[in-house]
């Protein structure tokens, strides 16, 4: 049986987004479908699968990626959905926790860790500028004409899009941290 | 070509091809190889499978019609590529061997 479930992650919230879905799948619900604000789940025996949530390059049905699931597919791990970014895209894998392969990194050297690492930071930091740009429209909407007076519907974004951009701030501050401690590990590490 | 160290991961998928192997077989074979120390992830095998394959180091063979599966192959230059390397690391060794007291 289907269930449609609505819960909104923000970008960059992937790791808590797969906790979510993992915690789900404990419970019996595999995610089927992705939608903007919602997830659609399949019941299925509980604790059977785990899932892992990553961010790619480019489309989800882009050439290259479909041949990074089809290398994943011999492993046992298959894709379930994917949702496009400007530029980016978030897939959902499903794996059979019994597996042999039944990991949740899909990184497992430094180098490869830094390159994932830069491509959320890249997309953080394109997002955060885009919401900026439209707050900042926002608000001029909201309190730059004088002649309408305020309009309170642009007040209230304003608010909203300034919380995200504070979110989005911290989370590509976190990112260059995460950044730095790879690369300082990589000094002497490989 | 030469004068860099190649990573642990390359180094082990390069001696591990010398049979084709798909990636799943190359897991599973420098897993054994390192006895369990070294567990490559799938994203981290996929990108050196590809960097491998533009520099010409492994080729992928046809696929198996009956598990479609891909599987890889050293080629002679990657051959040459490991034994440099092979070169590298008797030379660590032998140093380390010698002067660590």
């Amino acid at each position: 049986m289907r269930k449609r479930f609505y819960k909104l992650f923000l970008v960059g919230q992937m790791e808590k987004e797969e906790q979510w879905l993992n915690e789900m799948a404990d419970h019996g619900f595999l995610v089927l479908n992705v939608g903007k604000f919602y997830f659609d789940f399949n019941e299925v025996d509980p604790g059977k699968y785990r899932i892992k949530v990553m961010m790619l390059k480019g489309s989800k049905n882009s050439e290259k990626n479909q041949d990074f699931y089809r290398f994943l597919e011999d492993m046992g791990i298959s894709y379930v959905d994917g949702m496009n970014f400007p530029g980016v895209c978030y897939v959902y894998l499903k794996m059979p926790k019994d597996s042999d392969v039944n990991q949740l990194e899909m990184y497992s050297d430094v180098d490869s860790k830094i390159r994932y690492n830069r491509l959320i930071l890249g997309y953080m930091i394109f997002a955060t500028i885009a919401i900026t740009l439209i707050g900042i429209w926002n608000f001029y909407m909201a309190f730059g004409r004088s002649d309408n007076g305020v309009s309170w519907l642009n007040a209230f974004m304003t608010v909203i899009l300034a919380a995200i951009v504070i979110y989005g701030i911290v989370t590509i501050i976190s990112c260059l941290i995460t950044g730095h401690k790879l690369k300082r590990e990589k000094r002497i590490h490989e | 070509m030469g004068q860099f160290a190649l990573t642990e991961a390359v180094y082990y998928i390069l001696l591990s091809l010398q049979s084709p192997l798909h990636g799943y077989g190359i897991i599973q074979n420098v897993e054994e190889l390192s006895h369990g120390r070294v567990k490559l992830a799938a994203g981290t095998l996929y990108g050196a499978i590809n960097t491998l394959l533009e520099k010409h180091w492994i080729e992928a063979l046809k696929e198996d019609p009956e598990s479609r599966k891909k599987e890889y192959v050293i080629t002679p230059a990657g051959k040459t590529v490991l034994e440099e390397e092979l070169q590298r690391l008797k030379e660590l060794v032998e140093n380390g061997t010698r002067l660590l007291k």
